[in-house]
């Protein structure tokens, strides 16, 4: 049992200001900034995929894994767009996803934040001209966006260091 | 091909007379040419005598306004598939003989404005009607003014059918999308998505519910079409790598490799055999990572966190050793047109040999505590039965159809580069239950682990990139196909060549649009509350079946 153990001892990364990732620096430097403000810790988040090829959502489901575990930052997914401060979407927005967006948006209580991740929903990326793209495929073309975060497709920790910046925007937003 | 299946084709060939029936043979598949009113007839003959339909792609022909419709069949001992074509202005529907062709033929009626007569349902499935009136403006802007569009006779003379229609005329045509339950008297709809709950893609799927069981279920896809298949046309052939990669996102090596073996056979290239041996050990960390998500996601959907956050572990571990090997988390921009971009570094393929054998330890262990616990064992038994019969006459590909006892690995029976040289054992097993589901997956990451380490151990020199690589040589109007077991099954690639190395034609068929109608049938009788389950033991991927 005790072999056992060892295989699955929670591994979760060390996150400091002197990490060989410049992610995981910025991220330690934003959190001493967090754990000084005594409200507005946590952030609800929901995900809207819009369009891309379900990396960003692989990349999405990893910041649960132990490793990662995204709940030590305050961050916590939720079911539904009425519980959520951020949406994160990811793109290039097809025509057939752009009502569905927009109705996700307008369900969010305000004050909230929408972050664009990937390459196709910061830009549009491979996608531009692409029959099935509303307009330029970007996030920014249906709904405002807070902050960018491009990748292909952003890694885990570049995706919760997004999150933790629209947390920093949504307490700056009035109600 | 097995000489039973060449015969019959001969046989018809005498039979019929020679502007009825055509065959020629390349090194992707046997081609056979035949009129569009005697499909569905030969269909029928092909699938009596044992083949299984593939998948059915229309495509432009050289001459205007001509449609080409390629029905594609894979056919048993044959090392290559088997294709029915035919060109014409109107088509008979196969749905008749083949039912799960129903979708191709919905697309393929969709996508090129030809008609299909005899497909009885015909809601639009590409373009839903109520976005339809965003189509036009995007593709007035951007993508009508595209040259090779305009260039090409036959989308110039009519495009697709959804830029010939305006929006506003489609959406007046098809009307609202409607949903059909059974009829019966007490019958409620629960809609869902196309936001789901979960981290996942979108995807529309009706329940018609008796109470709490499951009388029917409907999906509508189609969330993330982005016109993939159209978006290459006019591209260089060796440039489009990074589009095929953004087909399905934990796919993409198997995707590109498809592409680069329909590419590779048109113009006659051969892989060097350390590349193939490379793509092999690529190819299987990708089946390695993505089973670990639907393993993972099994255990957490029926509540099981500690197996599910393990699996989730080992998922991690196993993308931070992708990122280590092939400098990329989803191992892509590798696969290239004869080859290999660069070839694996020594020091990573020893450090992937030292990290699988320590991934196996642990995916053992998790293995017996899943399989161990009865409250685990509780859920998936007898859940989501998908019957042997109806994986077959829908052409199920991939672990759903290996669950119901139907074996089907392209890496065995149409066996491709790397694979010619190493026995893959395929498990099958039998009840196509959430149980055989997940025992099967299991069985296939040990055995993606022992073909790694076996592959490792032959460790080859040499170069992994073809000489001499000229594909603007390539005879323009030359038609390759391509295929390889993704995770979740064979896709297919039909690739035409065009001028001066560009694409003509991409079609692409991946296992999830064959396997998303089993899962409707997989359900049924199941109560609402396991359809999450269900759905994730299947794991099909809505961004591979909308493109």
């Amino acid at each position: 049992m005790r072999e056992f153990d060892m295989l699955f001892r929670p591994q979760c990364d060390k996150i400091s200001k002197d990490s060989a990732d410049p992610t995981v620096r910025e991220i330690a430097m934003l959190m001493d900034e967090r754990s000084l403000s005594p409200l507005a810790r946590s952030i609800a988040v929901r995900m809207v995929d819009c369009g891309s090829s379900n990396d960003v959502e692989l990349e999405e489901g990893l910041t649960n894994s132990s490793q990662v575990d995204c709940e030590r930052f305050g961050i916590h997914w939720v079911a539904s767009p009425r519980h959520a401060d951020v949406i994160i979407c990811t793109g290039p927005v097809s025509v057939n996803m752009k009502l569905a967006l927009e109705k996700t948006y307008h369900a969010m209580p305000r004050p909230n934040a929408v972050l664009a991740a990937g390459d196709g929903a910061c830009t549009g990326g491979l996608f531009a001209g692409a029959h099935g793209v509303y307009k330029s495929g970007r996030i920014s073309d249906v709904v405002p966006v807070d902050v960018l975060v491009p990748g292909n497709p952003p890694s885990p920790y570049e995706i919760v260091l997004g999150i933790l910046k629209c947390g920093k925007i949504i307490a700056k937003k009035k109600i | 091909m097995n000489d039973a299946f060449r015969a019959l084709i001969n046989q018809l060939a005498r039979n019929l007379a020679k502007s009825e029936l055509r065959q020629s043979e390349t090194s992707s598949a046997l081609w056979v040419e035949t009129k569009p009113d005697l499909l569905p007839a030969l269909c029928g003959t092909v699938i009596h005598a044992g083949a299984v339909f593939d998948s059915a792609f229309a495509y432009p022909s050289s001459r205007a306004n001509i449609w080409t419709a390629a029905y594609i069949f894979r056919v048993p001992k044959s090392s290559k598939p088997l294709a029915l074509v035919a060109s014409g202005k109107k088509f008979l529907s196969v749905s008749s003989v083949i039912p799960c062709a129903v979708w191709d033929e919905r697309k393929m009626r969709e996508m090129s404005g030809t008609e299909f007569m005899g497909l009885e349902d015909v809601r639009p499935i590409v373009i839903h009607p109520e976005s339809a009136k965003w189509v036009t403006n995007n593709r007035h802007s951007a993508h009508a003014s595209h040259p090779a569009h305009a260039a090409h006779p036959a989308h110039a003379a009519h495009g697709l059918a959804i830029s010939a229609k305006s929006g506003h005329e489609l959406s007046k045509e098809s009307g609202e999308y409607k949903f059909i339950g059974t009829g019966e008297a007490g019958e409620f709809e629960i809609p869902v998505g196309p936001v789901h709950a979960g981290i996942i893609e979108p995807g529309h799927f009706r329940f018609h519910v008796m109470g709490e069981t499951i009388n029917k279920m409907e999906v509508r896809l189609s969330y993330l079409h982005k016109g993939i298949e159209e978006l290459a046309h006019g591209r260089k052939m060796d440039g489009v790598f990074p589009l095929i990669e953004q087909c399905s996102g934990d796919e993409s090596v198997a995707n590109c490799v498809a592409y680069a073996q329909a590419v590779e056979s048109l113009a006659g290239i051969t892989v060097p055999r350390e590349a193939e041996s490379q793509r092999l050990v690529l190819m299987e960390l990708e089946r390695i990572y993505s089973h670990l998500a639907d393993l993972g996601g099994m255990a957490m959907d029926v509540g099981f966190y500690a197996s599910s956050s393990r699996f989730a572990i080992m998922r991690e571990n196993m993308m931070r050793l992708n990122a280590r090997v092939s400098g990329s988390r989803f191992l892509r921009s590798r696969i290239a047109v004869g080859g290999l971009n660069g070839p694996l570094s020594e020091d990573a393929l020893r450090e992937l040999g030292a990290g699988v054998r320590k991934f196996m330890t642990a995916f053992m262990e998790n293995e017996k505590m899943a399989l161990t616990s009865s409250s685990f064992l509780d859920r998936v038994f007898a859940t989501g039965i998908l019957r042997h019969e109806t994986a077959l006459s829908l052409s199920v590909v991939g672990p759903v159809a290996r669950a119901s006892g139907i074996a089907c690995d392209t890496r065995k029976s149409m066996a491709y580069g790397g694979y010619k040289a190493s026995a893959v054992h395929e498990p099958v097993g039998e009840g196509g239950d959430v149980f055989m589901r997940f025992r099967i997956k299991c069985g296939e990451v040990k055995e993606s682990v022992r073909l790694i380490e076996h592959e490792l151990a032959n460790n080859l020199d040499g170069p992994v990139l073809a000489h001499g690589l000229r594909l603007d040589r390539v005879p323009a109007g030359r038609t390759g196909l391509g295929w390889s077991e993704a995770p979740r099954g064979s896709c297919m690639f039909l690739v035409r060549s065009g001028h001066g190395g560009n694409l003509d034609t991409l079609r692409i068929r991946t296992p999830s649009y064959r396997n998303w109608i089993a899962i409707q049938e997989a359900v049924l009788g199941n109560i609402t509350a396991d359809f999450p389950l269900i759905n994730k033991s299947f794991n099909l991927s809505y961004a591979g079946a909308d493109l």
